[in-house]
C-alpha cells in the first residue's frame, strides 16, 4: 500500500504523524472570540476586547470606574445587536445613567436577586438559556459572611458554563474572587478631578485601569490603560452656567 | 367527480379514553356510561372481550365475569377532545371537511390528492396523522359518503374504492351494514336480501311502493347515492384538552405528571394543523368546588419540557387553594413565526429557552426584579421602570448595516467615557457635620469619613401636588476614603443617593 504511494504524499503523511517523541497532550482550544469593549484603548490592550466564553474579574475599591468601564462594555455590545444582561447584587444600575452610557436598555436584561446565591443561580440559569452575548455580575461588596459561599466551587462552574455558552461572563466587584478561574483580571483605581474656586464642581475622573491577570496572552499582562470619565451632570451645569453669564 | 375520504374510529368511547390514558392500551378495560355498579357497558377493549366480556352487560355483571377488569366511565370532555382532534387530523389534509358523528369525519380529497402519488399514500397518511394525535383510525376513500363510510367501517385499515366501482364494492357487503331499522331489516330478510348488491338490484320504483320512503333511502344508500352531499363547516380553531380525576391532587409533582399528558396531546394535535402553542390558559377544578382559571404567557413553541415548565413555575408560584380534580388547558393558536436571521448581527436567545428562563428568574427574584430598565418621564432623580424583557426578536430593520449592506464601524464609546452612578436604593439616612457651613463630616450605614471635597448645593423640586412632593439640596462628596457621593437634604434629615463609579 505504501510502495504505491508518491514520495511527496508519503513526506506529508509523515510530518503530520510528527517525528517520533513528540507528545500531543489533548487538542489545541480554538482562538478566543472578543466582545469589543467600545473603548479603544482598552481593545488595543486586551487583543480585541473582553473574552467571549471566558470568566473576565473587573475589581476596584469605591469610586474606582469600574461601573463606568462595565456600563461602556454594556453600552458598545447593545449597539452592536447583542443580547447582554446584568445581574444586579447591590440593585444599584441607575437606568438614567446606563441610557446616557448609550446602552439600548431593551437589549439589556435586569435581574435583581435578593441574595448572593440566588444571584449565582441567576447567572448559571443565564448561561445556560445561550444567546446572550455578555452577561455582568455585579456584586457590589461582598460582606465577609458572603466569602464562604463564593469560594464553594461555584467559580469552576460559571467558567465552564460560561465555555459552553460562549458569552463573555464579566464579575464586577471590589476584590478579585474568581481566582484562578478567571481568564482576564482587570483592576481599576481612579483619580477624581474636581476644578477649583468658590463653586467647587466633581469633574470626573482619570481611571487607570490594569491587567492584573491574563491567562490568554502573558505578554499583556500588568499592562495598563489610562481613561476618563466625566460627569455629564456637572458639565450640564457648567454649561448652564455658562449660558445664564452670557 | 367529488372524491371523499371517510375517518372512522372504532369503539369510539373507548378510543376517547385511550388517548388520555395510553398506558391502559392491551389492558382489559371497560367503558361504561356511567359510575356504579349499575353503569352499562358502552365499549371494551379487544382484551375485555377475549374475557366474554360484551357491550350491553352493567359493569357489576362484567366484574362478576373478570374481577380484574379496568373500568373507566366515559368522559364528555374527553370525547369532545377526540372528536376534535380527529377533525383537526381532516382538516390538515382539506378545508372541506364534514363532521358526521362521534368519531366519524368525512373530507374532500379532490385537491389533496394531487399532493400524494395515490389515493391510497393519501389515505395512509390520514391514518398516520391519526396515530400522532393519538386515534387509531379507519380510512375509506371513495366517490360518495356511504361508500367511503362503509369502506372505513368494513375495510378495517385503509380501503380505497376506486372511481366509478362503488357499486362492485358495496354488492356483496352485508345489507344490515346499511344499518336499516328493525322492521325494515326482517322484511328485507324475509325477502331473501341479504346483500347489499341484491337491494340495489331491485327497481326503485317497486321498492318505494313496498316499503315506503325509508325503503326508497336504503335502496339508494345500496347504489352508492347519498342522502345528502358533503357539508363542509369551518371549525373554529379551538384547542382545549382536559381531564377529570377521581381524587384531589395535593402536590405539583403527580400534577405535572397529569399536565404533561394533557400537553402531549394539545401540542400534537396543534402541529398537525402546523400551528403552535401561544398563551395557555389553565382552569384547574377544586375540591372545595372554587375554579382557578389563569392565563400562562409563553413563548410561541409546540415544545413541551419549555411550557410544562412555565406551567409549573407558575403554579408554584401561585399555588391552587386546594387540591385539584379536573385540569383543563386551552391554547391560543399562533401561526410559527420565521425570522430573517442576520449575518451581521447576533441572533440572541431562543424565544422558548428565553420565556422559560425569565419565567425561572421571575421565580427566584420576583415579577418586579426581572426585566428591561427603562427611563421613566420624571424629574425625581431616582424614578426609573422596569418593562417586559422581549430580547432581540421583536426588533425590525438592521442597524448594524449602511443602505446597501456595508458593515458599519464598530460603535466607539467617546473618551472622556460618562461618569456611572451607582444607585442607594432607597436613599440611605445619614449623619452629617458641618463646620462653619460647610459638610465636614458624614456617618452611615457603609458611606462614612472626612469630606475632603464638595460639589453643590443644586436644588430640585418637585411633584408638590401630591404627597409625594420633594424638595432637595443635592451635593456631591468626596469622602476621605476617596469615596465620591451623591448625598441630599430633604425635610431636615441628609440621605445618601448614590456612589460615583
Amino acid at each position: 500500500m505504501l510502495a504505491s504511494t508518491s514520495p511527496s504524499a508519503a513526506r506529508r503523511l509523515l510530518a503530520a504523524l510528527t517525528l517520533p517523541g513528540t507528545v500531543r497532550v489533548g487538542v489545541a482550544d480554538p482562538p478566543v472570540r472578543r466582545l469589543a469593549t467600545g473603548l479603544p484603548r482598552l481593545d488595543a490592550a486586551l487583543d480585541g476586547g473582553l473574552p467571549r466564553g471566558r470568566l473576565t474579574e473587573l475589581t476596584g475599591p469605591v469610586t474606582s470606574g469600574k461601573t463606568s468601564v462595565l456600563l461602556a462594555c454594556l453600552a458598545a455590545a447593545t449597539q452592536r445587536g447583542e443580547v447582554t444582561a446584568l445581574i444586579d447584587l447591590p440593585d444599584c444600575l441607575h437606568p438614567a445613567t446606563a441610557h446616557a452610557a448609550g446602552i439600548e436598555l431593551t437589549r439589556l436584561l435586569w435581574v435583581r436577586p435578593p441574595s448572593l446565591p440566588v444571584a449565582l443561580r441567576c447567572t448559571e440559569l443565564l448561561l445556560e438559556a445561550g444567546g446572550f452575548g455578555f452577561i455582568a455580575v455585579d456584586l457590589g461588596a461582598p460582606v465577609a459572611s458572603h466569602h464562604r459561599q463564593l469560594r464553594a466551587p461555584m467559580w469552576p462552574r460559571l467558567a465552564q458554563a460560561a465555555r459552553r455558552s460562549d458569552a463573555a461572563l464579566a464579575i464586577v466587584a471590589d476584590q478579585r474572587l474568581a481566582g484562578s478561574f478567571a481568564a482576564l483580571s482587570l483592576t481599576l483605581t481612579a483619580r477624581s478631578h474636581w476644578s477649583g474656586g468658590a463653586w467647587p464642581l466633581f469633574d470626573g475622573m482619570q481611571l487607570h485601569l490594569t491587567v492584573a491577570r491574563t491567562k490568554l496572552n502573558a505578554a499583556r499582562r500588568t499592562e495598563s490603560v489610562q481613561l476618563e470619565t466625566e460627569n455629564q451632570q456637572e458639565s450640564d451645569i457648567r454649561r448652564s452656567a455658562f449660558r445664564f453669564q452670557l | 367527480m367529488s372524491r371523499l375520504a371517510c375517518l372512522f374510529v372504532p369503539d369510539f368511547p373507548l378510543a376517547a379514553m385511550l388517548r388520555t390514558e395510553p398506558e391502559l392500551r392491551g389492558e382489559p378495560v371497560i367503558v361504561t356510561d356511567g359510575s356504579g355498579p349499575r353503569a352499562t357497558i358502552v365499549a371494551i377493549s379487544a382484551a375485555a372481550a377475549r374475557r366474554g366480556i360484551t357491550t350491553g352487560l352493567s359493569a357489576a355483571q362484567a366484574h362478576a365475569i373478570f374481577a380484574a377488569l379496568i373500568t373507566r366511565p366515559t368522559s364528555r370532555d374527553g370525547r369532545r377532545a377526540a372528536q376534535a382532534a380527529l377533525a383537526d387530523v381532516a382538516y390538515s389534509f382539506s378545508p372541506r371537511v364534514e363532521e358526521a358523528s362521534d368519531g366519524e369525519v368525512y373530507l374532500d380529497i379532490v385537491g389533496s390528492a394531487a399532493l400524494f402519488d395515490s389515493e391510497a399514500k393519501l389515505a395512509h397518511a390520514l391514518a398516520v396523522r391519526a396515530e400522532h394525535v393519538g386515534l387509531s383510525a379507519q380510512v375509506g376513500v371513495a366517490g360518495s359518503k356511504i361508500a367511503a363510510a362503509l369502506a372505513a367501517r368494513n375495510g378495517g385499515g385503509v380501503t380505497v374504492v376506486p372511481a366509478n366501482e362503488e357499486w362492485a364494492y358495496l354488492a356483496p357487503l352485508a345489507v344490515s351494514l346499511l344499518a336499516p331499522s328493525p322492521a325494515l331489516r326482517a322484511t328485507l330478510t324475509r325477502w331473501g336480501i341479504q346483500r347489499i348488491g341484491d337491494l340495489a338490484a331491485l327497481p326503485a320504483s317497486a321498492v318505494g311502493t313496498r316499503l315506503g320512503p325509508e325503503g326508497l333511502a336504503l335502496a339508494r344508500r345500496a347504489r352508492g347515492e347519498d342522502e345528502q352531499p358533503l357539508v363542509p363547516r369551518s371549525a373554529p380553531l379551538q384547542f382545549e384538552e382536559s381531564v377529570e380525576l377521581d381524587y384531589g391532587i395535593e402536590t405539583i409533582e403527580p400534577l405535572t405528571f397529569v399536565l404533561r399528558g394533557l400537553l402531549d396531546r394539545l401540542t400534537a394535535r396543534l402541529a398537525v394543523r402546523g400551528l403552535v402553542c401561544g398563551d395557555l390558559q389553565l382552569s384547574l377544578g377544586l375540591t372545595n368546588r372554587a375554579r382557578d382559571d389563569r392565563t400562562v404567557v409563553v413563548a410561541p413553541s409546540n415544545d413541551v419540557k419549555a411550557l410544562l415548565t412555565l406551567v409549573r413555575l407558575h403554579l408554584e408560584a401561585q399555588p391552587p387553594t386546594a387540591p385539584v380534580e379536573m385540569i383543563r388547558v386551552g391554547a391560543v393558536p399562533e401561526r410559527l413565526r420565521t425570522i430573517q436571521l442576520d449575518l451581521f448581527r447576533p441572533n440572541g436567545p431562543a424565544p422558548e429557552r428565553l420565556a422559560v428562563t425569565l419565567a425561572r428568574l421571575t421565580a427566584l427574584c420576583g415579577a418586579d426584579h426581572v426585566g428591561a430598565p427603562a427611563v421613566i418621564d420624571s424629574h425625581r432623580p431616582e424614578a426609573y421602570g422596569v418593562e417586559g424583557f422581549q430580547g432581540a426578536r421583536e426588533e425590525q430593520g438592521v442597524k448594524g448595516l449602511g443602505g446597501y449592506g456595508v458593515r458599519e464601524e464598530f460603535p466607539v464609546t467617546a473618551n472622556p467615557l460618562p461618569l456611572a452612578l451607582r444607585a442607594i436604593r432607597p436613599p440611605r439616612p445619614l449623619e452629617v457635620h458641618c463646620d462653619r457651613g460647610r459638610l465636614a463630616f458624614v456617618r452611615g450605614d457603609g458611606v462614612s469619613g472626612r469630606v475632603v471635597s464638595c460639589a453643590g448645593p443644586w436644588r430640585i423640586t418637585g411633584e408638590w401636588w401630591h404627597d409625594g412632593a420633594y424638595r432637595r439640596d443635592y451635593y456631591d462628596v468626596q469622602l476621605s476614603d476617596g469615596g465620591v457621593y451623591r448625598v441630599f437634604h430633604d425635610r431636615q434629615q441628609w440621605f445618601v443617593a448614590g456612589e460615583y463609579d
